[in-house]
């Protein structure tokens, strides 16, 4: 699922300078599994808010509420009756939360409390690690089920780049080099032909925005 | 006045009004949820207005090997016939059969049978086509034989029994009694005066009860299928 | 020492059950579960009314054809077991009974929204006020408790 990790204390609070009212918006979904926008988080940022604020002496207030997902309009829609006692909103959602609740609600500022970091997998509870970039063309079944667009730094479509390490990537030491991976992978499974196959580069055709529309 | 008088005459009336006024009280209470559904929906319009279709990158079809690839032809009929088994009908055959069957019959029969229609006659004026004896006969047995399914399916199915409450079983008492008590009455079983005064009561006692209690279904039913309907609708049109 | 100190340590965290122990001696506040129910009356009320209970939504919820096909995962016993005991109590319910509700509410619903019911209840909204009764009183599940 989405990946989110919160803003740091001051970015947000810069954020929502002057606004006197705030709503800490969480969301059930994927923020709150991966334990970043969840109930229990906004009601600690209320927490982290309200005494900031009390020790600057101003009479503002963060107040918190969670729906279950800011981006089905099912969810959102139980804050319509208190949305204008808020002045800001800031959102606890993943990006698309976040402008859902912005156009949803075109008079009420919206600000993000949470950076989303990626697509990816739950390694243990609180370690989430990136797994795929939504590249919108999915080349794993020829790369051996390894990323290329995410796990190589590059993000090199067709074979490693000269800088290749001993198995690590150029940029550093630590991380490992995707297309070793992907080459042992399909060597394991004798599928090294699939490597030769050349991919056309995305040349940004990935970069418009995207609908999805589902045969039902 | 006799009891056949009054059953027969004024508590006719008296349901129907009842009937009547119930239902729309109950469309009248149901507008405030009405209203709140179009707000959503406006609002799913409202942010998808103008949007055109967009879709991902697509430079993959290098990578066929084949160029000429068995398809299933996606509009035939036995394509179709084939997905069936993903729709409500595909996974419960018999009981959408059998559901489907008993509400019609349950709504469009007694309109049919000649001795209702001669009382349509002499109140109203107005008559609808009848069935002969013999066929109305057999629409009534169907009915009995659904309520006798639906008791079985309630009685058995570990599904049905988890969320079964006493009412489930009162009302399809209440929906398979005039329809028991005019086929009795109508083949003489038991005693023709009494089945017939039972039939009458039932149906009243069915009529009233439709606004007041779960049988309201038959009038939320419509109200909500096309507010669901109408949200499938507008998102058919965002498919430009 | 360092053992003994994350040892002591760990046991001054209350587990989770402990948590939920001390959370169940709370008190649930009828007052604010009746401001929801009453925004939300007809939506629930209409919904109670016009279920037939005829379980024709069971195989239309993702979790109830993949996991065992039983009762508890059906919609309709999920929304009845819970935002309909809530509703018929009129708020008056307890907090072992929110729990209990709480297994229902996340546990066997994602509320992912395919469920669809032949007479146009809609399930997934009913669950999330129930959902947000719950949240109301403090009871939701935390991810970070397995
Ligand atoms: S708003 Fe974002 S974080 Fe929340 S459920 Fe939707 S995708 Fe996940
Ligand atoms: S190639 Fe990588 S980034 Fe693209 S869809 Fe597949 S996993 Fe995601
Ligand atoms: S399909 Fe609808 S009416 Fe039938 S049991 Fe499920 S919620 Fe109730
Ligand atoms: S919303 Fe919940 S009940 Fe409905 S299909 Fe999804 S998991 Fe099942």
């Amino acid at each position: 699922m989405i990946k989110i990790k919160e803003k740091t204390f001051n970015e947000i609070v810069d954020s929502i300078e002057g606004f006197k009212n705030i709503l800490v918006l969480g969301c059930g979904g994927c923020a709150s599994v991966c334990l970043g926008g969840g109930q229990k988080e906004v009601e600690r940022l209320c927490v982290n808010l309200n005494i900031f604020f009390k020790s600057e002496l101003s009479s503002r207030v963060a107040k918190g509420y969670t729906v279950e997902r800011q981006c089905n309009i099912t969810f959102i829609e139980e804050t319509r009756s208190f949305i204008k006692d808020f002045d800001a909103v800031l959102s606890m959602a993943c990006g698309a939360g976040a402008q859902y609740m912005a156009e949803i609600y075109p008079a009420t500022p919206i600000f993000p409390a949470v950076n989303t970091i990626a697509i990816g997998i739950d390694r243990e509870v609180g370690v989430y690690e990136e797994k795929c970039r939504a590249c919108g063309d999915c080349v794993v079944g020829f790369t051996g089920g390894v990323c290329p667009v995410t796990r190589c730094a590059k993000g090199l479509f067709n074979g490693p780049c000269g800088g290749t390490n001993k198995g690590n990537c150029e940029i550093s030491s630590n991380i490992p080099c995707a297309w070793v991976d992907i080459y042992n992978r399909l060597k394991s499974q004798d599928r090294l032909d699939n490597i030769l196959k050349i991919r056309p580069v995305m040349e940004w055709q990935n970069q418009t925005q995207r609908t999805v529309i589902q045969n039902r | 006045m006799s009891l056949y008088q009054i059953i027969s005459g004024p508590m006719v009336w008296t349901s129907f009004l009842l009937f009547i006024a119930g239902t729309i009280f109950q469309i009248i209470k149901l507008y405030p949820f009405i209203k709140q559904s179009t707000t959503r929906l406006n609002a799913i319009s409202y942010s998808s207005v103008n949007r055109e279709k967009t879709t991902t990158a697509n430079n993959k079809k290098i990578f066929t090997k084949k160029l000429f690839r068995h398809l299933p032809d996606f509009n035939s009929l036995i394509y179709k016939f084939a997905m069936l088994k993903y729709s409500l009908f595909g996974r419960y055959p018999l009981t959408i059969f059998v559901t489907t069957l008993f509400h019609l019959l349950l709504i469009f029969s007694p309109f049919m049978v000649l001795g209702h229609n001669i009382l349509f006659e002499s109140a109203l004026g107005v008559s609808f086509p009848s069935l002969s004896s013999e066929f109305s006969t057999i629409l009534t047995f169907i009915i009995i034989l659904c309520c006798l399914y639906f008791l079985i399916r309630r009685l058995t199915v570990p599904l049905v029994k988890s969320i079964t409450t006493s009412s489930d079983y009162i009302m399809l008492a209440i929906a398979a009694a005039p329809f028991l008590t005019g086929f009795m009455a109508h083949h003489q079983i038991f005693n023709y005066t009494v089945m017939l005064h039972l039939h009458i009561l039932s149906g009243e006692i069915m009529l009233i009860s439709i606004p007041f209690t779960k049988f309201i279904h038959m009038i939320y039913f419509i109200i909500t299928r096309v507010v669901l309907m109408n949200n499938g609708l507008r998102i058919k049109e965002l498919k430009i | 020492m360092t053992s003994n100190h994350s040892i002591l340590f760990e046991q001054d965290e209350p587990s989770s059950e402990q948590k939920d122990l001390v959370e169940i001696s709370k008190k649930v506040c009828v007052e604010e579960i009746n401001a929801i129910l009453k925004e939300k009356k007809h939506q629930i009320a209409t919904a109670l009314k016009v279920c037939a209970h005829c379980t024709l939504c069971a195989d239309s919820c993702f979790l109830y054809r993949s996991k065992e096909k039983v009762a508890e995962h059906m919609p309709s016993h999920k929304f009845i077991t819970s935002i309909g005991v809530i509703y018929k109590k009129k708020g008056k319910v307890t907090m072992e009974e929110l729990y209990e509700m709480r297994e229902t509410l996340w546990k066997r619903c994602v509320l992912c929204t395919r469920c669809s019911c032949p007479l146009g209840i809609n399930i997934p909204e009913l669950l999330a006020i129930g959902r947000r009764i719950l949240r109301s009183q403090g009871v939701y599940h935390s991810y970070s408790e397995n």
